[in-house]
């Protein structure tokens, strides 16, 4: 009997030396925790050029440090370069952002079709912002055949996967959306209501995006953003300023150049106070027409403008000033109606939708509302390479400086943190 | 197009995977050629089993059998299991579950008293690493087979009572089978900018590399028993060292990336699909075509030393301890004649391996065998990638023979191996501390063994 339990005891042995207990396991190192919580262990961002960092016609990684995406990661205590990445374009940019763009002089000396290509590849990419990006793209690049620039970026940025796809592979935990900027955008500063993206296509395209987020088991926590009113940027000016500027207004007076008598405005382009029933503060002239009208005056030409059929005449011959980057147009009050009649829309089904999926809602407008006061209602030509838009805007007149980005990313972990429940810190 | 993403895997799959075929006891170097030996976790050099596995074990124990022949066929199947998980994201990614057979054949003959001879044909690997063609270690490895097949003549003399000399001279048949993936994001697009740099993400596949190896190389070992007393006997093994040159084929094949290249790009005009512009490196002049391929790689030498206790008449409790000089591998140098050279840095460490077992004779017919045994790892902490993610082990077997009749006995064992858990690396990484720095996750493994075999005396 003693032999027995001897022998079974000795043949039991070796099973039970086996156990993974003797052998010195290593161990697996999980990223830690980021100061913000789980909620953002993995953050994912779907975005314009707003979330990608373009300021100034451009994009480096200077401006991509300054993108609200980056500053709100920083916030939930992750670490740009080792638990978050950005598709880092290196040397000047991709282009460079201008310095003058009035004399299109871009960052290095570069042009705008230079790109100095990405830094390094990334283990995966966190921001998926891609500049020119509609809705509908953010499910396929190539479904608005648009903008190449679009597909150009997405390729740099993305492998040209489309933004949803590239999130979706990194299963995030937390994703801010913003979207639909260029759904409005191009109609705004080309003068084409049918660049417009249908209220109901848009409406799909983010119903497909949130059934994807949905589908990632438990789901990711989401904040979405408003569409900003465009209209609102100071890359338009009302055409009342152009009208007071030739004329002078209470509080606004009569300012060379543009009070030369070449200079003939249509009345229309009165403030609505002045003479009733004038469309000068539902009319909105874009930046390269500005520049050009002023570029006009100042060297003793004539120029025209009406705020009614957006016709308008400048020179653009040699030595005159004419920014390339946008068309010359007018907004007439008939398409700025019909701009903010779209941006209404969208923003009503994104907040109908961040309704119904629990997301945060994000009101860029309300941001932009509170800082009115800072958004120059007149391009300031005597300061071209600094504040020529205020301090909020970049060269461009359309995309934020970093000023401009704290905004925006304030804006985000306000709501984020009254949604959810979280204490994200403010964004220094 | 850059080279050294292909290159490094194809140098050390071919020689790593031969390499532990030679050294036996590590990566799943099989030990185990021998229900019996198998069921007492590999013990014996002191006191081989019968039937003709001391060809293995230790070729001095081929003399002094009581009958003037001895046989045994077997058959190992080895069941391992494995994993890698990532640091990052948590997720666990399973190699895919293989079931190799292992076949081993021993004969001796006993001249006479004093000598005998013997063949053996076994096959110490049966080994294949095997990874889903997803994984994210694919560009170092997604599959690694390793064959061997080894026949040892042997020859042994009692030169006393108690005292038993053998060598056995090893002739090395091995074929080596790898495939793996290659990163469009790592190669050159443009003199000074990779395809990353264009936006080509991380981990995409633009070709599969395919490289098969073989090699004959000849070796051999050499051993003796001392029966101290009746109850004490004193074993020892030596294998030499050898140098396998491996000649082999690489041959290649477009994965399809279905990128355009847009605007803007240095290379090719806008809209141009990526794989136009590598396509010509798989034809022609290109790099990426089959082509040979050469490594000389070193074998280490190792030592097994062992004692066999019999503290009764039917009960043997033996140990051993084993060393392989593994520091032989540092450096491996491959050679293909279109990608160039490439250096591998592998700064393996010498292994000790620490085998305890007993056989009990329960009745006339019915032996009952078990043990443990130990090793340490040979690969560093840099060294370890989906090609062979080895680590110490600590192993337990179990097994039984049965005297199906006075010249016939069955002997059955099982083992299970637990590896330990891993850190590892599923990229390229340069040499030294950067490598450790590289290792991204954990790696698991275990496996069961079964063996089965036959052994006869007449």
């Amino acid at each position: 009997m003693m032999t027995r339990r001897i022998v079974l005891a000795v043949l039991a042995a070796p099973l039970l030396a086996a156990c993974s207990d003797f052998v010195d396991n290593e161990p697996l190192n999980p990223r830690p925790l980021p100061s913000g919580g789980a909620t953002f262990v993995t953050y994912a961002a779907i975005g314009t050029s707003i979330a990608a960092g373009i300021q100034s016609g451009g994009i480096n990684d200077s401006t991509q440090r300054d993108a609200y995406t980056y500053r709100l990661a920083q916030a939930m205590g992750l670490t740009p370069g080792v638990d978050w990445y950005y598709p880092s374009f290196r040397s000047f940019g991709c282009p460079g952002p201008f310095t003058n763009p009035l004399t299109n002089q871009r960052v290095g000396g570069g042009s705008a079709t230079f790109c100095g290509l990405r830094a390094q590849v990334t283990p995966w990419v966190n921001n998926t912002g891609i500049p020119f990006l509609r809705a509908a793209q953010a499910l396929d690049i190539t479904a608005v055949p648009f903008f190449t620039d679009t597909v150009k970026l997405a390729q740099f940025i993305t492998g040209s996967v489309s933004p949803v796809s590239a999130v979706m592979r990194l299963q995030p935990t937390f994703v801010t959306i913003e979207l639909g900027a260029n759904d409005v955008l191009h109609a705004a500063t080309r003068g084409d209501t049918t660049l417009l993206t249908p209220t109901a296509s848009f409406s799909a395209s983010l119903t497909a995006i949130a059934d994807s987020m949905d589908s990632l088991g438990s789901g990711p926590g989401v904040a979405i953003a408003s569409v900003p009113n465009v209209t609102l940027i100071p890359h338009l000016s009302r055409g009342l300023m152009l009208y007071c500027l030739r004329f002078g207004c209470p509080g606004i007076p009569a300012t060379p150049p543009y009070s030369s008598p070449n200079f003939l405005v249509n009345a229309n382009c009165a403030p609505n106070a002045v003479i009733a029933g004038s469309k000068g503060d539902s009319a909105f002239v874009a930046f390269p027409t500005t520049a050009g009208l002023t570029s006009t005056l100042a060297a003793g030409a004539a120029a025209t403008l009406d705020c009614v059929t957006g016709a308008v005449t400048i020179n653009v011959g040699a030595g005159f000033v004419v920014p390339t980057q946008f068309s010359v147009y007018v907004l007439t009050p008939r398409e700025y109606a019909a701009v903010v009649a779209r941006v209404t829309a969208l923003n009503a089904a994104i907040q109908t939708l961040a309704t119904a999926r629990n997301w945060a809602f994000v009101d860029l407008n309300a941001a932009l509302a509170a800082n009115a006061a800072q958004i120059p209602p007149f391009p300031s030509f005597t300061t071209p390479t600094t504040t020529l838009f205020g301090t909020l805007f970049s060269l461009d007149g359309v995309h934020p400086t970093r000023a401009g980005q704290r905004i925006l990313a304030q804006a985000f972990a306000t709501q984020i943190n009254a949604t959810f429940n979280v204490t994200l810190p403010a964004i220094p | 197009m850059r080279r050294n993403a292909v290159l490094g895997a194809g140098a050390t799959a071919v020689a790593l995977a031969f390499a532990f075929g030679e050294a036996r006891a590590q990566g799943y170097g099989v030990y185990e050629h021998d229900g019996c030996a198998m069921g007492r976790s590999g013990t014996g050099v002191a006191a081989p089993c019968s039937g003709g596995s001391a060809i293995y074990f230790n070729p001095a124990g081929i003399v002094g059998s009581s009958t003037r022949w001895n046989g045994q066929v077997g058959l190992t199947m080895i069941s391992p299991r494995g994993g890698f998980t990532s640091d990052a994201s948590g997720a666990t990614t399973d190699a895919t579950a293989n079931n190799i057979p292992v076949p081993t054949l021993f004969a001796t003959r006993q001249l006479s008293s004093r000598w005998a001879v013997g063949l053996g044909v076994f096959a110490p690997y049966g080994l294949i690493s095997e990874w889903p063609d997803t994984f994210e270690g694919r560009f170092l490895a997604y599959l690694a087979d390793l064959k061997a097949i080894y026949i040892q003549p042997t020859v042994a003399v009692k030169l006393r009572d108690n005292l038993r000399l053998g060598v056995g001279f090893q002739m090395v048949f091995a074929s080596v089978e790898l495939r793996q993936r290659v990163d469009l994001s790592a190669q050159t697009a443009a003199p000074g900018t990779t395809f990353g740099q264009l936006g080509i993400p991380l981990g995409t596949d633009f070709a599969d590399v395919h490289v098969e190896g073989s090699s004959r190389s000849a070796g051999g070992q050499v051993g003796m028993i001392w029966d101290a007393t009746p109850r004490i006997s004193l074993g020892a093994r030596y294998q030499f060292r050898q140098t396998a040159d491996i000649g082999g084929f690489a041959s290649f094949l477009q994965v399809p990336t279905g990128i355009v290249l847009p605007p803007g790009n240095p290379i090719a005009p806008a809209g141009t699909p990526l794989d136009s512009v590598v396509a010509p490196q798989f034809r022609g002049s290109g790099v990426l075509i089959s082509q040979r391929g050469f490594a000389r790689v070193p074998l280490p030498d190792q030592f097994v030393v062992g004692l066999a206790l019999r503290p009764r008449t039917n009960l043997t409790v033996l140990f051993d301890f084993q060393w392989v000089n593994w520091d032989r591998f540092e450096i491996l140098t491959l050679s293909f004649s279109r990608l160039g050279q490439r250096t591998q840095f592998e700064d393996y460490n010498e292994t000790h391996g620490y085998r305890l077992g007993f056989d009990w004779q329960a009745t006339n017919r019915l032996s009952l065998r078990g043990g443990t045994l130990y090793h340490t790892a040979a690969a560093p902490p840099q060294t370890v990638t989906p090609l062979l993610p080895e680590g110490e082990r600590h192993e337990g077997t179990l097994g039984l023979g049965y005297q199906l009749s006075s010249k016939l006995r069955l002997d059955l064992a099982y083992q299970r191996i637990e590896q330990q858990e891993r850190r590892g690396r599923v990229a390229d990484a340069p040499r030294g501390a950067a490598g450790v720095a590289a290792n991204s996750g954990l790696y698991t493994s275990t496996a069961n063994l079964f063996g089965a075999s036959l052994a006869f005396g007449f």
